[in-house]
């Protein structure tokens, strides 16, 4: 499924970095877009990240693997859009593999 | 600190102005800030009291935020996207209540975008859909339109729909609203911005306005070190608002330049740079049009000065209101303006028009006018707080250009906008004494938990109240729309229950262009 990524400019690299190393993962796309909706101090521009993945579990473990990697993720948000819906993901360091599999499974259900 | 830096000890954002909502917002990544700024507002900080750039920032963000409400309601720019956005929704809405008697299956969204793609684009997107679905997606019938088309300017015209097919209704209403979001993508855009200076953009002379409001809210209310620390970070950062408010400060030295023999004008500089954000806002859009641009004022104001570095005329005593009206006067003529006097009280009066013209609206219109009432109520509550404004404003300028004044100004001289606390990532218990409307959420076990609360401030009366609820419901009615509409942003929490009520609505099945 075609998965739509967006985050600030500083992290997309690593998610970009570990989204490549996922076999279940293809990137098709990135971009910098400007955020100009909303102050953000810590996020001038926003990165898109366009990607086709084989399903939630895929994505799950490719994020747990980027937070695992970069401890503390305090100020950092996540939006996965899909044809199904949309999620914006406040990503905590104690976030598990599971709850991250629970969130984004809605974005991949067809029913 | 590099900027690398500054957002690992930064929160993502702290708060926000959204055109969706007549109030401003504030963010709380964790209870601790939360509570923070809670003891610092009941003057009890003393125990904790940090003077990192993130305290600085959580404390005053307030200010920085209002100013954005106040800015918006002051410029003819910022309040025809918000025209925009009441006729978006008006036909947006009603095209919607007429997809159910579409043929086909699928609501294709955001409907712009979808219209915007060839045949052989939507051919590979139902592809993709087709994989995830396992079945063929059939969506309703949507003509292809080229952007330029849907840019076009179109003459007002009442179009008789009474005798239309329904299908010739919703081609006719969503095409007015599609037309309404590709305008308001355009005017947020603006038009002088270049690859060489990306941030010149109407939201950041508004950042420029609200970043100044915010160092001299700092100052009044914190001291002179976290001043410091805070226009540390706006001289040193390259993040695009910081950018934009170097650029003002460029101009606004210049300015002080001609006034001053100092060599050192920084400090005083900044107290200039209101006078030319709120002038760059005051673009009359109707009769300018794109050169109302509040970012291309910009630009052409400070053309202006550097080819005319010994001409004092161009600055003024910002401490004298006759001055900065002469300083703003001579602005117009020589970069052939429409005068901002125009523009003010033109900004009211076509606002009051509107009225009228939504009321024949609402009077006429086939079946519930439920939606235009509320797109009604919601201009004239917009315009009861424009008209204090624009009033106080005419008085004497200084109450919005002299940034000490404008923070120390008693309250009730300017509109208090309504305020919403956001709790992200974590809730608080429903405390039903709380003098506020509570959002909520439930556990995965049906507990149900504040994630917000929204107040009126200033005035406490049942009107003010009622207004506040109004509010609320425009809001709600503008995500759907902008959901079913626009590439805009919709917040996480409302995306699931917009789609719900967009199913519910059109009997099909949204699916989101990626």
């Amino acid at each position: 499924m075609r998965v739509r990524i967006v985050t600030d400019e500083y992290l997309a690299p690593e998610l970009i970095e570990q989204l490549e190393h996922d076999p279940e993962i293809e990137i098709q796309e990135s971009r910098k877009e400007e955020n100009l909706t909303e102050q953000a101090f810590a996020i001038g521009e926003i990165s898109v990240v366009i990607a086709l993945v084989k399903g939630a579990a895929a994505l799950a473990r490719t994020l747990k693997s980027l937070i695992d990697k970069r401890g503390s993720l305090a100020s950092q948000k996540l939006r996965v859009e899909t044809a199904f819906g949309a999620i914006t993901l406040e990503v905590r360091e104690d976030i598990t593999l599971e709850e991250l599999r629970e969130a984004l499974e809605p974005l991949f259900a067809a029913a | 600190m590099d900027d690398g830096a500054v957002r690992a000890v930064l929160q993502g954002d702290y708060g926000g102005f959204n055109q969706r909502f007549l109030g401003i917002s504030l963010f709380y990544d964790s209870p601790d800030n939360y509570n923070a700024v809670a003891s610092y507002l009941l003057e009890d900080a003393a125990i904790d009291d940090p003077g990192d750039l993130h305290s600085i920032i959580l404390r005053s963000v307030g200010d920085h935020e209002g100013r954005h409400y106040i800015d918006f309601l002051l410029s003819p720019y910022s309040f025809a996207l918000f025209r925009l956005r009441l006729m978006a929704l008006i036909n947006g809405a009603q095209a919607l209540s007429l997809a159910r008697e579409l043929p086909g299956t699928v609501l294709p969204v955001p409907l712009t975008r979808w219209a915007l793609l060839d045949e052989g684009k939507r051919a590979t997107v139902c592809a993709d859909w087709e994989d995830s679905l396992g079945e063929r997606p059939d969506p309703i019938p949507i003509d292809t339109w080229a952007i330029d088309e849907l840019q076009a300017d179109v003459a007002p015209q009442v179009t008789p729909i009474g005798e239309c097919s329904k299908t010739e209704r919703f081609a006719l209403t969503a095409t007015a609203a599609m037309r309404a979001y590709v305008r308001i993508a355009q005017l947020t855009n603006g038009f002088a911005a270049t690859p060489e200076h990306p941030f010149l953009r109407p939201a950041y002379v508004h950042e420029a306005s609200a970043l100044t409001v915010q160092a001299a809210a700092i100052h009044r209310g914190q001291g002179l070190p976290e001043t410091i620390e805070f226009l540390s970070f706006l001289a040193n950062s390259e993040l695009p608002q910081a950018r934009m408010w170097q650029k003002h400060l460029e101009l606004a030295m210049l300015l002080e330049r001609q006034r001053s023999s100092s060599d050192d004008t920084s400090l005083a500089a900044i107290r200039r740079i209101l006078t030319i954000t709120v002038w760059c806002m005051l673009g009359a859009y109707p009769q300018d049009g794109p050169s109302a641009c509040p970012a291309s004022r910009f630009s052409r104001l400070m053309e202006g000065v550097v080819n005319d570095p010994r001409n004092a005329a161009w600055s003024c005593d910002v401490d004298d209101a006759q001055d900065i009206e002469r300083m703003w006067d001579f602005w117009d003529k020589r970069l052939g303006s429409t005068s901002w006097r125009s523009a003010v009280s033109e900004l009211h009066e076509s606002g009051r028009r509107a009225v009228a013209s939504y009321e024949r609206m609402a009077d006429s219109w086939k079946g519930s006018a439920a939606l235009p009432r509320l797109a009604l109520d919601g201009l004239e509550i917009a315009l009861k707080d424009q008209g204090q404004l624009i009033d106080a404003f005419l008085a004497d300028p200084r109450t919005l250009v002299v940034a000490e004044k404008y923070v120390t100004d008693e309250q009730g001289k300017l509109p208090q906008p309504d305020l919403r606390l956001e709790l992200r990532g974590f809730g608080a218990e429903i405390d039903p004494s709380r003098h506020a409307r509570t959002i909520t959420r439930r556990t995965p076990t049906g507990e149900i938990y504040a994630t917000g609360f929204v107040s009126t401030l200033g005035s406490d009366t049942p009107q003010r109240w009622k207004d506040l609820d109004r509010k609320l419901e425009l809001e709600g009615r503008m995500e759907a729309c902008d959901l079913a509409f626009s590439s805009l942003p919709v917040p996480s929490p409302t995306v699931a229950s917009s789609r719900r009520g967009l199913e519910e609505l059109t009997g099909k099945r949204v699916l989101q262009i990626v």
